[in-house]
């Protein structure tokens, strides 16, 4: 692990994510910038191994006050474990034991645990065959398809789900959320995978050829082999959003860990069996993220070579060409076309309500206002976690950083759920569905997000350039002003939107935590849904896909263009 | 022993400094006249690029003074702000500001009056008037050097600081921007003080040489003067090759396994001495069997054969020698594996008084692992 994290030092001036297009999705999830951004960092982190005096820079001693702001911030980050782990203790390790131990949650176990196996499966072989034919074979349009696959992404889940089953009563229960989830988070296999077949050397597929070996053993022994990273690390996000699942499951009427704990807390005020149930989530979140871990150690992808390489040669579809095309439009009609278009229709469909205009002002008003807090908030809290890790390296500042990451397996529901045990228990309910309290539950549930795009800018601002700045007669304030904002203006800028995405099109935490009679699009958009008045859900669905898809091609953009302003060599 | 009247741009006394329990530099002393270029040269771990950073004010010495320009910028009291030395900095990649074109890094350091010209005199300077609008990553990394250096000299500093500026250049560029830099360098009579692991470099492209060697300034010289007369064995073969006999003084000669040799200063008589003989000195001639004087017959072991010259690796027969010599040859001349030859000693020698057992040769380079992989 520590080999890693100094390799991604290393790297992470060189290299970052870069994928075409990325939307968000609900706060307890993570993009794939993110996995893409460790996944490249950790595999070219043998490459370049210059003796550059880097280490050297690094102060021995961390500056009392960064340190004091970064335990702070991964405190309150750990807060809600915290808090759960109170809870259960306060219950008792045997009452505890009696909650969880009934036939219940053996059948959501079952429930979870088979959905988490099918759609992974069918995620990873679709995202990894998309990306392959976009990437390595001469598929036509494939620019275009680049964009629509990975469109989908910024679609919440519960859009997806409102879409089809909308439509269709077939659409429920098992069978219903295969189809739904795997539509909505195939992408988190598809943006890694693509991003690692960019960055995989294909000498080494030719090299294979040149020793005799087939085209298509070279595709499982070479191919598959370089972008297995990125194709297990994909599945894990993809376990990760399963398990933080709300709004869908809700909706096609599956029940998992999530929507128990949702129904037990918010319904039946049951607040022993939500905790307890939590408490089974949490820790299949964190076999989850200790199964990624356990992966990227396993990283061995060291390209000996100069980064330099040759655009890969691209492979002849053929006859497949057509088969291939139809796969592709069925798919984007499938991921895309069916929840625009349902929505779509619903608009016009329930056109007997007056579209409600002012409301959907408000409640833009107050998604904008929330998701921007937190975004404001997790991009300055992630600068003192950042800067620690990478200029202040050491074993105990590394482990804060990874600890940060830790939320990943904290699902939304949760991370709501122990915030108002926090606020009844320890501020006598002060503070319980406020705006301070939602925020802070988007701001540690999104932090990992903003983490990735800070680290990447302030990686790339190195601590030579301040030195060459003042090197040059100026004075600190206008080194900070002329040299290190504007290299990092556009990373944090990045992470400003990657978390109001992300929390645009939160539902769980929102549902617990939106202040009385407040709205925001997705809980009016969820309210209308249930009382089945689609033609009323509806355009609060399209505002929600128009907010978070544009701004997040944006971002992309962003994490494209970071690989040669961070070099500043010749590319 | 330097009155500060003759103080030049750069004036180090003792400067010591550690990173925690390591000590990387003890005590270091060092001049540089104005306007001269001086390299310092060591092997990697030696302290170089903190001696620099030191010089700079990235780091504060834990003891000594720095003067530059005559003005005492670190001591015991006081420690000048990098921002208010006057120096120019050149990091090893350059590292121009990825966010500022070729002009706007350049123009960094000055102000907004000094601009327009001077940028254009300095671009003008270095050969890349053409490439103002360019970006550092549109450059090639021999440009990127140039814009870096043109940059640390904008604003008129008494002395640039270049941290082993060539050594992420290809080697084929390397001795190319070495010249376009030094002449840049000369020109704007800037002093300059670079550092460097290759010998090669600090011997034709500074004034002066300053080997830096466990913390310490071992030998600072002129590069003449130090590979004709380094200060002990070890700089004798970090700086180029060295073969190393030891001998007995016996006035202005010394016995050793060649016969008697010259030395360059008389030694006390009877002295055990280390004899350094540079592979240019030791004459190789195809054995005819005349047998002249104070020659002593020996077998080519291997040759290196680089066209201008011809590096020869020889085993004498007489008693008291290393088991391997080395010598260089013109390379019109025909040698060839295991021819016999005769061997006889040019010139006067360098010798240090030591134990006899410190002989054998050391060719350099070998030792000093690479930094470069």
């Amino acid at each position: 692990m520590t080999e890693q994290r100094t390799a991604e030092q290393r790297t992470a001036e060189q290299r970052t994510a870069g994928q075409r297009t990325a939307g968000q999705r609900t706060a307890g999830q993570r993009t794939a910038e993110q996995r893409t951004a460790e996944q490249r960092t950790a595999e070219q982190g043998s490459v370049s191994e210059a003796p550059s005096s880097t280490s050297r820079r690094l102060s021995l001693r961390v500056p009392p006050g960064l340190l004091v702001a970064g335990v702070a911030v991964v405190a309150v980050l750990l807060a809600p474990l915290a808090f759960l782990l109170l809870e259960a203790s306060g219950v008792g390790a045997g009452a505890v034991a009696h909650l969880i131990w009934q036939p219940l949650t053996a059948s959501l176990l079952w429930n979870t645990l088979r959905l988490v196996v099918v759609v992974t499966a069918l995620c990873a072989a679709i995202g990894t065959l998309a990306a392959w034919c976009v990437e390595r074979t001469d598929l036509p349009g494939r620019r275009a398809w680049a964009v629509l696959v990975v469109v989908p992404f910024a679609i919440p889940d519960f859009v997806v789900s409102f879409g089809w089953a909308s439509l269709s009563t077939w659409v429920q229960g098992f069978r219903g959320a295969v189809l739904v989830m795997t539509l909505a988070v195939y992408p988190l296999v598809y943006l890694p995978v693509a991003a690692a077949l960019r960055s995989a050397d294909p000498a080494l597929e030719e090299a294979s050829r040149s020793l005799g070996v087939g085209r298509v053993r070279t595709f499982l022994r070479i191919t598959l082999g370089q972008v297995r990273g990125a194709v297990l690390g994909g599945c894990v996000l993809v376990a990760l959003a399963l398990l933080a699942e709300y709004g869908a499951f809700e909706i096609l009427g599956y029940h998992t860990f999530t929507t128990e704990i949702f129904t037990a807390f918010q319904v039946s005020f049951d607040v022993q069996t939500a905790s307890a149930l939590s408490l089974v989530l949490v820790v299949l979140g964190a076999v989850a993220l200790a199964l990624d871990a356990a992966v990227r150690g396993k990283g061995r992808t060291a390209r000996t070579g100069p980064l330099a390489q040759r655009e890969a040669t691209r492979h002849r579809l053929g006859r497949a060409r057509v088969p291939v095309l139809a796969a592709f439009a069925a798919l984007v009609g499938l991921a895309l076309g069916v929840p625009v278009g349902s929505s779509v229709y619903w608009v016009f469909e329930g056109g007997v309500h007056a579209i409600a205009g002012v409301s959907l002002l408000d409640a833009g008003w107050h998604t904008a206002l929330y998701s921007g807090s937190a975004a404001l908030l997790d991009t300055i809290a992630a600068v003192p976690v950042a800067l620690l890790s990478l200029r202040h390296s050491n074993r105990a500042t590394r482990l804060l950083e990874r600890s940060s990451y830790v939320v990943l397996a904290i699902p939304g529901v949760v991370v709501a759920f122990a915030l108002v045990y926090f606020s009844e228990h320890y501020a006598s309910g002060f503070a319980y569905q406020s705006t301070p309290l939602l925020v802070l539950a988007y701001a540690i549930g999104s932090f990992p997000l903003a983490l990735v795009a800070v680290r990447a800018s302030l990686a790339h601002a190195s601590v030579s350039f301040e030195e060459i700045g003042r090197s040059l007669g100026q004075r600190r304030l206008a080194v900070l002003a002329r040299v290190t904002l504007p290299l990092v203006a556009p990373g944090l800028a990045a992470a400003l939107a990657l978390v109001f995405l992300a929390t645009v099109t939160e539902l769980t935490a929102t549902l617990i935590l939106i202040p009385t009679g407040v709205q925001t699009l997705a809980t009016q958009f969820w309210a209308y849904q249930k009382n089945l008045s689609y033609g009323q859900a509806a355009p609060f669905a399209l505002v929600i896909i128009g907010i978070a898809a544009v701004p997040s091609y944006l971002v992309s953009r962003y994490f494209d263009r970071l690989p040669s302003r961070a070099t500043g060599r010749r590319q | 022993m330097t009155s500060s009247a003759e103080r030049g741009a750069l004036f180090v006394r003792g400067v010591k400094k550690a990173f925690g329990s390591q000590p990387v530099l003890t005590g270091v002393d060092l001049d540089v006249p104005e306007g001269k270029i001086a390299a310092v040269l060591g092997r990697s771990g030696s302290g170089k690029t903190t001696l620099l950073r030191v010089l700079a004010g990235f780091e504060r010495p834990d003891a000594g003074s720095v003067s530059i320009g005559g003005r005492v910028v670190d001591d015991a009291r006081h420690h000048e702000a990098v921002e208010r030395r006057r120096i120019g900095y050149v990091p090893q990649e350059g590292s121009l500001f990825p966010h500022l074109d070729v002009r706007r890094n350049v123009a960094f350091g000055l102000s907004r009056r000094a601009r327009g010209v001077r940028v254009d005199e300095l671009l003008a300077m270095v050969g890349l008037e053409s490439l103002g609008k360019r970006y550092p990553h549109q450059l090639s990394g021999g440009q990127q050097q140039r814009v870096a250096l043109a940059r640390a000299l904008a604003p008129g500093p008494r002395l640039v600081l270049l941290d082993e500026p060539f050594a992420s250049l290809d080697a084929s560029l390397r001795a190319q921007v070495r010249g376009e830099v030094l002449a840049v360098l000369r020109r704007s009579g800037t002093t300059a003080v670079f550092v460097t692991h290759d010998q090669d470099e600090a011997l034709s492209a500074a004034d002066l040489v300053a080997v830096l060697r466990a913390g310490v300034i071992a030998q600072l010289d002129a590069p003449f003067q130090l590979y004709n007369h380094p200060v002990d064995a070890d700089v004798a073969s970090f700086v180029g090759e060295a073969n190393l006999l030891s001998g007995v003084a016996r006035g202005s000669v010394v016995e050793t396994g060649l016969g008697p040799l010259t030395l360059v200063r008389p030694a006390p008589p009877d002295a055990w001495l280390t004899v350094l003989v540079r592979p240019e000195q030791l004459d190789l001639r195809v054995d005819d069997q005349s047998g002249a004087a104070h020659e002593v017959g020996a077998r080519v072991l291997s040759c290196d054969y680089h066209g201008h010259d011809t590096t020869v690796r020889v085993r004498a027969e007489a008693a008291g020698l290393p088991g391997t010599l080395v010598a260089r040859v013109a390379g019109n001349r025909p040698v060839k594996e295991s021819d016999p030859v005769r061997l006889r000693v040019n010139g006067a020698v360098e010798a240090w008084s030591e134990a006899p057992t410190s002989g054998g040769v050391r060719p350099s380079g070998q030792d000093a692992p690479s930094e470069v992989p």
